[in-house]
């Protein structure tokens, strides 16, 4: 997701900045990944210390129900996503099941960061929300088949069957390590 | 049959284990089943609150005969939950699995594959509350589930909301009404479709002049600036 890095950005404003020609009408453009690139980064949280090593703020673990991200998730995100909506026709804006999932997952994470805190959880990644570890599991299914793209019925049942067996001794090794 | 002797038959165990194994190549299998029941035993309450995810991966459609089973493979196959004759003789081309993974614990594994080709979101919602159920029995808490942004999964989303038929990211659970069960899209394919709709589309605010997308050939020409700058200041680095 290079395009809405941290580093793009702060290129548009700087070229923004010196008044170089054609770059002077970006402030939208700026604030559209801005808002994109926070978004991205609440929601791949995927480590406890990473936050403080490359010193992102937004990629802080969850630790309290009242979160400014979460507030900015609510009160900005969303709000900014439905004005943006009713100003402009569809054309100029994201596809409705974009639009649709974009605000589900949103409003899910709303909910569920506060809900699990409350039953006890100490802490929240929301990288574990996301589907990443079934790509991981076609991806190990593909590479039990020879790094074949195109498997059969049978090759892929005999690769879950496989993933199945072996994953459980890798798994319960890293069940013994804290 | 058996006690006129005059044939020898197999014992009727044998023969539902031959069934059981034929049949339990699709859905959920024993192992996956052993698998999870093992891991349990390593877990404490606050790791049982599991995600599942779905998601579907393309076969080539092909039919195998299976010479120690006799049995062909590769048609359309609901495991045993859902009537698989209306498919006919239906080549699946599509892998549905649902993967099981802790909130709490790194743990994860396949719980429940199912060969089909065309699936129908109410046969979606059929599987989807089978593994659920059988999740449960087993002494999970299913959190929450997670798709792709896929027409059919969107669908199903709307269909497990029973009074009304629309999007929301809470309903109540499928074996538990009391509670609720969580639903969300996975973030990195909106990410992917913003992306693409950042690129390919003309994505506008309010008046023309405020251009948010890289389309138009002005901003093309910001594109290029751009990256020819970029290309500039990591050449001076080196």
């Amino acid at each position: 997701m290079q395009i809405f890095s941290l580093e793009t950005i702060a290129a548009l404003n700087t070229f923004k900045l010196q008044g170089v020609s054609g770059f002077l009408g970006a402030d939208e453009t700026i604030n559209f990944m801005k808002n994109i690139n926070k978004w991205i980064q609440i929601h791949d949280i995927g480590s406890l210390t990473q936050w403080r090593k490359q010193r992102l703020p937004n990629k802080k673990p969850f630790n309290e129900p009242d979160d400014p991200r979460l507030k900015w998730l609510r009160d900005d995100f969303l709000p900014w996503l439905e004005e943006w909506k009713s100003q402009v026709p569809s054309e100029n804006f994201f596809t409705n099941e974009t639009y649709e999932a974009i605000v589900l997952t949103t409003k899910s994470t709303l909910v569920k960061v506060p809900y699990l805190l409350s039953i006890g959880f100490t802490s929240v990644l929301t990288r574990r929300f996301t589907s990443d570890k079934i790509e991981r599991l076609f991806s190990a299914l593909r590479q039990a088949n020879g790094g074949n793209y195109n498997m059969d019925a049978k090759a892929a049942l005999e690769a879950t069957n496989k993933v199945v067996s072996t994953g459980y001794t890798y798994i319960s090794i890293d069940c013994n390590v804290p | 049959m058996r006690r006129t002797k005059m044939l020898l038959l197999p014992s009727a165990n044998t023969l539902k284990s031959y069934t059981g194994k034929a049949t339990g190549e699709v859905g959920i299998t024993e192992m996956m089943k052993k698998r999870l029941q093992a891991e349990l035993q390593c877990l404490t309450d606050m790791d049982k609150f599991v995600s599942v995810q779905i998601d579907e991966v393309a076969l080539r459609a092909q039919e195998i005969y299976l010479k120690n089973y006799e049995t062909y493979i590769g048609g359309v196959d609901y495991g045993g939950v859902l009537d698989a004759t209306k498919a006919g003789s239906k080549l699946a081309n599509k892998m549905l699995t649902f993967n099981v993974s802790g909130l709490a614990a790194n743990y994860s594994s396949p719980f429940g594959v199912f060969l089909v080709k065309d699936l129908t979101s109410e046969q979606l919602l059929e599987l989807t509350k089978y593994v659920v159920t059988e999740l449960e029995k087993l002494g999970f808490f299913v959190f929450q589930l997670v798709t792709d942004n896929l027409s059919v999964n969107t669908r199903l989303f709307k269909l497990l909301n029973p009074n009304e038929s629309t999007l929301k990211c809470e309903v109540p659970h499928p074996t538990d009404p009391s509670r609720t069960i969580h639903l969300c899209f996975d973030s990195s394919h909106i990410i992917k479709n913003i992306r693409n709709q950042f690129i390919d589309k003309n994505l506008k605010k309010k008046t023309t002049r405020t251009l948010i997308s890289v389309t138009s050939s002005r901003c093309m020409k910001h594109k290029k600036t751009l990256f020819f700058a970029q290309f500039d200041t990591s050449a001076k680095n080196i």
